[in-house]
This record gives C-alpha cells, sequence and structure tokens, in this order.
C-alpha cells in the first residue's frame, strides 16, 4: 500500500518541534502509525488526515495534496 | 468502534486475521488428507487440535506484533510480556511435575498439550520482550 513518502508532513512536524511520539499522542494514534504514514506505508483516512492537520495547523492541501508530476 | 486499537491497527489485524483464517483452512485440509489417505495419526486428539490451533495463531501474533497493532494504542509489552512470561511458566512447571512423557506410541502424547502451551506462551513473551526493548531502544 505505499504511495510515496511524506515529506511534508515530517518537515512540518519537525519544523513544530515535535516527535513522531508527540503527535502520536495528540492525535490518538500510536507512534507508529504517524511512521507508517510519514514513510507511505500506510494511507490514513480522511479523519485521520483532518486530526494530523489540526494537530500541526496545516490544511489538507499543504500536507497530502499531490501534483501529478510530484514523486 | 474498537477504541483500544487505531485505524491502522485495525487495518493490519484484519489483514492479518483473513491470512490466519486461510491458513487454518490449509492445516486442517492437509490434516485431513494425511489422516484418511495415509490413515496417519500424528497427535493425540487434544494435541492435534492444539497444534492447528496454535499454528495460525503464532503467525498473527508475531506478524501483528511486529507490526505495532497487537497491544493497543498504549503499547503495553512490558506488561503483556510478564503476563504472558507467568503463563508460560506455569504451563511448563505443571508439565515438569507431572512427569508425562511428551511422544507416546509414536505420536504426540495428550499432555503434551501442557509443554506445548508453555512453549506457545514462552514464544509470544520473548516476542514481546523483543519488541519492548526495540522500542525503548528507540526513544
Amino acid at each position: 500500500m505505499g504511495m510515496g513518502k511524506n515529506l511534508k508532513m515530517k518537515s512540518v512536524r519537525v519544523h513544530k518541534d515535535m516527535t513522531q511520539a508527540d503527535l502520536a499522542a495528540r492525535v490518538g494514534v500510536t507512534r507508529q502509525t504517524i511512521n507508517a504514514i510519514e514513510n507511505g506505508d500506510y494511507n490514513p483516512t480522511i479523519n485521520l488526515c483532518i486530526d494530523i492537520c489540526r494537530t500541526l495547523d496545516v490544511t489538507l492541501d499543504d500536507l497530502f495534496w499531490k501534483e501529478e508530476n510530484d514523486e | 468502534m474498537n477504541k483500544k486499537y487505531d485505524e491502522r491497527q485495525r487495518w493490519i489485524n484484519y489483514r492479518l486475521s483473513h491470512h490466519a483464517l486461510i491458513i487454518v483452512f490449509v492445516l486442517l485440509l492437509v490434516n485431513g488428507l494425511v489422516r484418511s489417505s495415509f490413515e496417519v495419526t500424528w497427535a493425540a486428539p487434544m494435541a492435534e487440535t492444539f497444534v492447528l490451533i496454535a499454528l495460525p495463531t503464532l503467525y498473527y501474533i508475531t506478524r501483528s506484533l511486529f507490526q505495532g497493532a497487537y497491544v493497543g494504542r498504549r503499547e503495553t509489552y512490558g506488561k503483556n510480556g510478564l503476563a504472558f512470561a507467568f503463563i508460560a511458566l506455569i504451563f511448563l512447571g505443571v508439565f515438569i511435575a507431572s512427569g508425562d512423557a511428551f511422544i507416546a506410541d509414536g505420536q504426540l502424547a495428550q499432555d503434551s498439550v501442557l509443554l506445548l502451551a508453555g512453549i506457545f506462551f514462552a514464544y509470544i513473551t520473548v516476542l514481546h520482550g523483543v519488541k519492548y526493548f526495540s522500542e525503548n531502544k528507540r526513544v
């Protein structure tokens, strides 16, 4: 179920000075789930995407929208 | 909705449950063929049942644990590991104390279930230990 690494999410998280465990605790998932999303190993539901965006204070487009020539 | 697990954990557990079910079907089929075609009885009924249940269960637990989907969001590897270690010790202790044979008349004996259950839970304990230390090392 690979979809390419989500480097935008990792970048925003690091910029907010949060670890994967911090973000996971805030969103209510395990650290491995955040890790899987960042590595492109898991495709999150829209609800989880929204929770992550709200926690990181960005929009869905900022984190999850991909142009056709991305990757 | 099960709040103990997050959505990725549920997805993994559904997928692995499906795999485990297929393994059960294959094991039952192979066992049935061996027993009926070759008239081979390789274990006493309870031991046979235990093996047929344990193999897919171990597959499920091993993969689920290493994909971080077995213990829920709270990731209680340490506590779970200790609980499984306690159960393993009880089974192994009872088997050793009973002095029963593991194999009798060329097949797994009825009381071999105690040893098999001990090994089963000891294996799960080791898995939890490995996961516990790998997670703690990461932090």
